[in-house]
């Protein structure tokens, strides 16, 4: 036999004995067809060896008739089970049974009691006190258990019996057999069945579908009878004990033998009992009459004796009373039969809800109750049927013209009957059928339909009419709906498919807010616009949807449609885009759609230069862009264009040696990129406006933070199509930063400062969400899904101006040594060189690090005023930043410096500190939160030290081994560190600042520094010495082109 | 001669057995899904009161007044059952 039919049979075998395991049970499930042709198979083999058998003689013939005949019987149940599961068309079952030869505790059903007894096939314990251990090993009550006669079985073996009446293993049976909560190891299935059984009847109870009544005994002889009050289930579901019965296992009905139907009902009625008599004997009730002599003393007794304690009556009075008793709960006891549907229908117009009863017609159908009492079979039952709903639901009885069985509802009446008194004619055993409803309140919010008036403006000054509604989920309303629906006792409208009730506070809110706006009809597209974004007040704690047709609802259209996929390659690009920075380019294209200017607000380090540049590459050919910035990045952004985007004309204008105003035409009719510097663009704005600019970008926008600073009053005299501010910081100071950005990107569109500030809801990046997608596209290092594509360090490199005193120093040095080369000897020559070139980074870093004075420090370099800048920065996002100077002493000022400027304690590293206090200082450093700064020297501080609290670092100044540099940025980017670490050279172009740049960069040897083929310093004649360390004008940054 | 159909074979075609069967108590049945999550009804009284008082003369008012709070107090004594059995079902949410 191939293997699988092996285990096929082997299962169909476990099957019918009722073990088979999952894995059996799944092969059977799989196969069912199999399963049967197994099952006659070894039924025609089973009963030819029973055939066979029959035949011999011998005390053993018994024995071995008896094992082939419960094969068969096994054989013959599963079988049945199986056609009839597939006959039925539900699921296939496989049979449960007790496992031959294992001994389980069983129970069985004995009027009103359990009798429990150990045993299984062929097998049973004899002994009281096994069954006794057995039953407190699984859990079973302590108490309540009286000695039981043996439980004689049908293949002659006698089990020892204990009983416990059902009232005292009512929590046993629920609780652990029922519910699962108790040991099932060693449960038999006849007291997993009766647990299953208690626990329908404890669903009856909880439903209220109980009757009581009066059972009667007399007694023999007498002219008295015993009464006793009794509880039964009612409207139990006929289905539900067809089910119960048929799984009845046979131990259950061992002493009763009664059929399965009979013994279901007597334990769901017994359970019912028990619990409805305990409630009974809680109540307070009245005293027993002391003799009852008629049906009014019955009928106290009743109540008095709600515990269930029997009484005493004449036979006529108590025959009476129990038989009126039982008449009165006939319509409902026992089986459920055949009922009424209560049908409530919504208004098609109005408020009144049309209700309805219907019953079952002669032929099935449904019909009005007034006309199936008179079609149908049984009228009799209806009728009662109707009395019973009429008496429960009052409404029914009003007067209002129409048929029996039908009324008209208010609002009110109808939500009541969907959440109340519905639920409650259910439990009656009606059929309630309503309408959806959902208790989930929509939320409200404003709604704007605009439509333009025909006047040719377009654009922010196009008007358009205006309409306003409120709407909650997807029901609009207008202001006398939401007056309507106000003064409605239940203000109920169908929001998706839904009946639901309305917050009567939400619709006074609605109607304050409709009222508000009830005179704003005709409004600009910037008025629209301020609406739509929340500056005009935020009803409801939300914003407002616009719909129709206009500048704003087609600027709103082209901001959601979001481009499917992003472009990170776009043309004229040479390199790749991040995602982000993809769709902020999507976000320029669609100002540019739009005609609106914007704030490209991406934190410090993730890209807005490349992305401006992708723009302009993009769009070349509109006209040139003019890029204003601080001169610390304008190298920056020549050097960016240059890698990026080299298709385009750059122009850098800025220096002594830039073009004039006569020159400047020319210029830019040759470039596609003009890049400038705030104090250049200022001191040349007449000439600047002259110029018709396709796009104006101000970076590091907070320049213009303060609207009443000369810089952003005369950048605005700049005429361009669109205007776009970049900044990482946008509400540095607060949310008037922002109003003066986005009122220099579009003037006017954003409405007042003091009613965008006090409108705009929220604080900080709260705020900026509203206008997040239109006017600002926001982007943080924070957001998951840009750290995951940053690198984890970005270096970048600031070119810094010298000022005048800086300068003026410089030309003092450099003077002073070339006097000095002229007359000194070789050695004295190449010392006095190297001095210099320290005299000279020192210059480039602060006058004070060359010399050190009283005065204060600010104002005086334009390296410290970049420093300043980063450090702005880094404190408005709450970061920490580290400072590296190769001057100890210049550190120590610095740090005195900054801690002023800033008002955070910044202290400064250096070597000459003990080491107690240098480790203090690190460890307080590294675990301070929030805005931070220290100062190192590069001697002390740029190796050993793990200073991850940090993700920005400044080289103030450069070093000539760039592995240094190196070690003192990895103080930050090291293991540990869980963000991108930003780093910033500080650079000083056209001095000897810069060429230590070049070695640093691998573009020079230090040999050569000065000249190339030099073979040392000291060879160097007074000219070489000026042009290798002097100020080369057109690359210097002078404080004057600022 | 034609041989005696089998039991089994009779069983298959729908036949019943001549002879009878002895009753097997251990016999196999079929399992019993699990039982529903009970749900109280809200108005456990209502069923009894849609049947209206108890027909028991001068005292149905006060009658039906003592039924209606065993009604609800044998509700209350389930649904504390079926809560210990793990049983009682989650309230309905808002949809």
């Amino acid at each position: 036999m191939p293997d699988h039919s092996r285990a096929l049979e082997a299962a169909a075998w476990a099957a019918a004995e009722g073990i088979a395991t999952a894995d059996q049970r799944a092969l059977l499930e799989a196969d069912p067809a199999a399963w049967r042709l197994i099952l006659e198979r070894l039924m025609d083999e089973t009963e030819d060896s029973l055939d066979s058998v029959s035949g011999i003689e011998g005390p053993e013939r018994a024995q071995v008739v008896g094992d082939f005949e419960a094969d068969l019987d096994r054989l013959e149940a599963a079988y049945d089970l199986l056609l009839g599961s597939a006959r039925s068309g539900s699921e296939v079952l496989i049979p449960t049974a007790d496992p031959t030869g294992e001994v389980r505790l069983q129970a069985s059903w004995a009027n009103g009691s359990i009798v429990v007894w150990a045993g299984g096939p062929d097998i049973v314990a004899h002994k009281n006190a096994d069954l006794s251990d057995r039953l407190e090993a699984l859990g079973g009550p302590k108490l309540g258990w009286a000695l039981h006669a043996d439980v004689a079985l049908p293949n002659g073996l006698r089990a020892a019996a204990l009983s416990i009446p059902v009232e005292e293993a009512l929590g046993w049976l629920v609780v652990a057999v029922g519910g699962g909560q108790g040991d099932d190891d060693g449960v038999g299935a006849s007291v997993r069945w009766l647990g299953r059984v208690a626990v329908e009847a404890v669903t009856i109870v909880a439903q209220g579908r109980i009757v009581p009544s009066l059972r009667t005994h007399r007694q023999p002889e007498g002219k008295v009878m015993d009464l006793a009050v009794r509880w039964s289930p009612a409207r139990v579901e006929d289905a539900d004990v067809a089910r119960l019965a048929g799984a009845m296992p046979g131990p259950v009905a061992v002493l009763s033998r009664k059929d399965a139907r009979t013994v279901t009902l007597e334990v769901i009625g017994a359970v019912v009992d028990a619990i409805a008599l305990e409630a009974g004997e809680k109540l307070e009730r009245p005293a027993t009459p002391p003799v009852i002599r008629n049906a009014a003393d019955v009928g106290e007794a009743f109540i008095a004796r709600l515990d269930g304690s029997s009484f005493t009556a004449p036979i006529p009075a108590g025959a009476e009373v129990s038989k009126r008793l039982d008449q009165w709960a006939h319509q409902v006891s026992g089986v459920a039969k055949t009922t009424l549907i209560v049908q409530l229908d919504p208004p098609d117009r109005g408020d009144a809800w049309f209700l309805s009863v219907l019953g079952r017609g002669a032929e099935g159908g449904l019909l009005p109750i007034e006309q199936a009492l008179t079609d149908s079979k049984r009228t009799q039952h209806l009728a009662d049927e109707i009395v019973r709903l009429e008496r429960l639901y009052d409404k029914l009885g009003r007067a209002g013209g129409l048929r029996r069985g039908q009324v008209y509802l208010s609002q009110d009446e109808a939500w009541e009957l969907m959440t109340v008194t519905g639920p409650a004619l259910e439990s009656a055993g009606f059929e309630v059928r309503v309408p959806a409803l959902s208790r989930r309140k929509p939320s409200p919010a404003l709604r704007m339909f605009v439509e333009p008036t025909g006047e040719r403006v377009v654009g922010a000054h196009q008007l358009s009419d205006v309409r306003w509604s409120a709407v909650f989920g997807d029901v609009e309303l207008t202001a006398a709906d939401v007056a309507r629906l106000a003064s409605e006792a239940r203000p109920l409208v169908r929001s998706h498919g839904k009946w639901v009730e309305l917050d009567r506070v939400d619709l006074k809110e609605a109607a304050a807010a409709l009222a508000e706006r009830a005179d704003s009809t005709r409004l600009t597209g910037a008025e629209i616009l301020r609406h739509v974004v929340g500056l005009e007040g935020t009803p409801f704690g939300s914003g407002l949807s616009v719909e129709g047709s206009g500048w704003v609802t087609d600027l709103l259209q082209k901001a959601t449609e979001a481009p499917t996929g992003p472009v990170t390659s776009p043309d004229g690009f040479v390199g790749e885009l991040r995602s982000y920075q993809a769709e902020a380019l999507g976000w320029l294209g669609f100002l540019d759609a739009v005609g609106l200017g914007g704030c490209l607000a991406l934190d410090m380090g993730l890209g807005k230069t490349p992305t401006v540049l992708a723009h302009v590459a993009r769009t070349l050919g509109n006209g040139p862009a003019l890029v204003i910035a601080p001169p610390a990045v304008v190298g920056n952004w020549a050097a960016e264009a240059a890698r990026f985007t080299p298709g385009l004309r750059v122009v850098v204008h800025h220096g002594a040696s830039r073009a004039s105003a006569d020159e400047l035409a020319a210029e830019v009719a040759d470039a596609d990129l003009v890049i400038t510097t705030y104090g250049t663009a200022v001191r040349d704005v007449e000439a600047l406006e002259q110029h018709p600019w396709d796009r104006l970008v101000l970076d590091e926008a907070q320049a213009i933070k303060n609207h009443t600073n000369e810089t952003a009053q005369q950048l605005r005299r700049i005429v361009a199509r669109t205007r776009l501010a970049l900044t990482g910081t946008p509400i540095e100071n607060g949310l008037g930063d922002l109003w003066s950005i986005l009122d220099f990107t579009n003037p006017g569109l954003v409405g007042p400062r003091n009613t965008f500030v006090a409108q705009l809801s929220g604080e900080g990046e709260v705020a900026l969400r509203a206008l997040n997608g239109i006017l600002v596209f926001r982007r943080t290092k924070t957001e998951p899904a840009v750290a995951a594509e940053l690198p984890d360090r970005i270096d970048e490199l600031d070119h810094c101006t010298m000022t005048a005193e800086q300068i003026g120093l410089y030309q003092a040095v450099l003077d002073g040594l070339v006097v000095q080369a002229e007359s000194a000897e070789r050695d004295v020559k190449q010392g006095a060189i190297l001095a210099a070139i320290t005299a000279l980074k020192q210059i480039c870093n602060h006058p004070w690090n060359y010399q050190a004075d009283d005065k204060p420090l600010a104002g005086r370099s334009g390296k410290l005023n970049r420093l300043e800048e980063v450090i702005d920065q880094v404190f408005s996002a709450d970061e920490r930043i580290l400072i590296f100077t190769q001057f100890a002493t210049w550190g120590v000022r610095l740090a005195e410096h900054l801690s002023e400027v800033t008002g955070q304690p910044i202290s400064c590293y250096h070597g000459g500190l003990a080491r107690g206090a240098r480790d203090n200082m690190i460890k307080g450093f590294q675990e301070g939160t929030g805005a931070g700064a220290i100062v190192l020297s590069l001697k002390a501080g740029g190796t050993g030290l793990n200073l991850t609290a940090a993700n920005h670092v400044v080289l103030y100044d450069r070093w000539w081994n760039p592995a240094v540099e190196d070690q003192a940025r990895d103080r930050a980017w090291r293991l540990g560190q869980t963000r991108t670490v930003l780093s910033h050279r500080l650079v000083c172009p056209g001095t000897v600042d810069e060429r230590v740049e070049e070695v640093v960069g691998g573009k020079r040897r230090i040999a050569d520094l000065v000249l190339p083929k030099s073979s040392s310093l000291a060879d160097l004649d007074p000219e070489q010495l000026r042009t290798a360390l002097g100020l080369r004008p057109d690359q210097l940054l002078a404080e004057d082109d600022l | 001669m034609t041989q005696p159909k089998k039991r089994s074979q009779q069983r298959r075609r729908g036949g019943g057995g001549a002879k009878a069967k002895p009753v097997d108590i251990w016999r196999p049945v079929p399992p019993l899904p699990a039982p529903e999550p009970i749900a109280p009804a809200t108005d456990p009284t209502a069923l009894l009161r849609s049947i209206g008082a108890p027909p028991l003369r001068a005292r149905s008012d006060m009658a039906e007044a003592y039924l209606l709070a065993v009604s609800e107090r044998a509700a209350g004594l389930a649904t504390a059952l079926a809560a210990a059995a793990g049983l009682l079902a989650s309230p309905p949410e808002a949809d």
